[in-house]
């Protein structure tokens, strides 16, 4: 993908050279939308709303990364939503079973190779990851989300959430620290190489 | 407190150590710590085992395409540009609004000296309505009264004697009509044209120093008409004064308010729908 040349169709109104960009990052998007808003529902939403925006303010674009620009105006798109969602509260459009409980995996997430006991297994752990990393304040989770989730260095994530370094690093090692703390609630839970203590130590 | 911050340092230490973003000296001493103190190590242990954990996190694919139509792009550019402008509009209002008022402030003797030197002609204005306004009413009270316009003279020097008129109310011809005096015009039995007071041409012309045919107590009938016209006016429209006394600066302050909050509300009432 020659990403520059759809930039610049895009610049010049060609709707589909941007649509080939949205096809390229959509996953990425949506992946630090989902951990940021910690539901399908509002991170779908933030994500189209992200590329529009994009799309809108794409003559705003001055070089450098393509990806780190499209990231920091999807976490804005995500504050937006998670305001708004605020405000106006909205039933998830999520699976849910048959006690009432939301199924945190639709089929898009789903691992095909592992057994029902394993994706059951999976399913709770990360189900109580995200609860943890839900539970931090939104600027504390979208470091988090942007350096152990996507893997980006300091500088990239300082870039993205528009905040100085020094500020990447602190908030980070607080929001690691918290999320620790809090997923200590759920110990039985956690494989025992992530365990901090043995069962006997407990 | 000391102990806190001391450890708040030491974990974003250790925390930028696990993602190799410390510089060279700051990694050894820190690898130095850890070998020799088991409290940070385990501090360390601690971000390294939940730093793992997220690998555990798998990654979700967009569920759907976010593809654009030209719908949703069309679509919003009908929608921004409005609250675009009105953003911008109230921000620009507010500013010079503040640097108006700062300015004022700032310079406040300039500013407000301004002020009354450009309404002072206003207020002489008022203030001859309300001495038009006040001649008014003597005028209506004089008309009312049955008492006469004119003292000719002293008491009972009235007459004007036989043949010549000496005094004020001699013989009528100063333009005062008969039915208003109930001094006779003509008739004996006054004072003698020696005992009367005697005036000059030139005193007789101060009191007559208007055209003589609209002399009413000295004032002329122009003039009463258009104080009237102004008391009428000013009594029909009180707000009048108070618009007058405002400034070009203060309507522009006003009118700059009144953008200010017109677009405040327009920009709340857009974010909570």
């Amino acid at each position: 993908m020659d990403e520059q040349a759809l930039i610049q169709d895009a610049l010049n109104g060609n709707l589909d050279a941007f649509n080939g960009l949205v096809l390229h990052y959509q996953d990425i998007v949506y992946n630090v939308a989902y951990r940021v808003m910690g539901e399908h529902g509002a991170a779908s939403d933030a994500c189209q709303e992200a590329f529009i925006s994009a799309y809108q303010k794409l003559h705003q674009y001055r070089g450098g990364s393509f990806k780190s620009w499209l990231l920091r105006i999807a976490t804005n798109a995500c504050y937006d939503e998670l305001r708004r969602r605020q405000r106006q509260p909205v039933t998830p459009l999520m699976p849910e079973l048959d006690d009432g409980e939301t199924l945190e995996d639709p089929y898009w997430i789903e691992d095909d190779q592992a057994s029902p006991e394993e994706q059951t297994e999976q399913a709770e752990l990360e189900k109580a990851i995200q609860h943890c990393i839900s539970k931090l304040e939104e600027k504390f989770r979208t470091i988090l989300v942007l350096v152990d989730i996507e893997g980006m260095d300091y500088e990239t994530a300082s870039d993205i959430a528009s905040t100085p370094l020094g500020t990447v690093k602190s908030r980070l090692a607080r929001a690691r620290s918290r999320v620790q703390n809090c997923l200590q609630g759920f110990w039985e839970l956690l494989p025992e190489i992530f365990r901090l203590k043995s069962e006997d130590e407990r | 407190m000391m102990n806190e911050r001391q450890r708040a340092k030491e974990l974003e230490q250790l925390s930028a150590y696990l993602d190799g973003e410390l510089h060279e000296t700051e990694q050894k001493q820190i690898e130095s710590r850890l070998a020799s103190e088991p409290e940070l190590h385990e501090m360390y242990e601690g971000l390294r085992k939940t730093k793992l954990l997220f690998s555990r996190l798998r990654r979700v694919r967009a569920p759907r395409s976010f593809a654009l139509t030209p719908e949703m792009v069309t679509v919003r550019k009908q929608k921004r540009p409005f609250f675009t402008s009105v953003r911008w509009a109230t921000s620009v209002a507010a500013i010079l609004l503040v640097v108006m008022f700062g300015a004022e402030f700032l310079l406040g003797g300039t500013f407000a000296a301004r002020a009354p030197l450009a309404s002072a002609p206003a207020m002489e204005s008022l203030e001859m309505q309300d001495t038009a306004a006040l001649a008014e009413e003597e005028t209506e009270a004089k008309a009312a009264d049955p008492e006469p316009l004119i003292i000719w003279g002293v008491p009972g020097a009235g007459g004007g004697g036989d043949s010549e008129a000496y005094g004020l109310g001699g013989g009528g011809d100063i333009g005062i009509s008969e039915e208003t005096s109930p001094v006779e015009p003509s008739g004996g039995g006054g004072m003698p044209p020696e005992n009367l007071p005697t005036e000059t041409p030139s005193e007789l012309r101060a009191t007559d120093d208007t055209d003589g045919e609209s002399l009413i107590l000295g004032i002329n009938t122009d003039q009463v008409d258009e104080a009237l016209y102004s008391s009428e006016q000013a009594a029909e429209e009180p707000s009048i004064r108070w618009l007058a006394s405002l400034t070009p600066l203060r309507w522009a302050e006003i009118g700059l308010a009144v953008v200010v909050l017109t677009g405040v509300i327009l920009l709340l009432v857009k974010k909570r729908s």
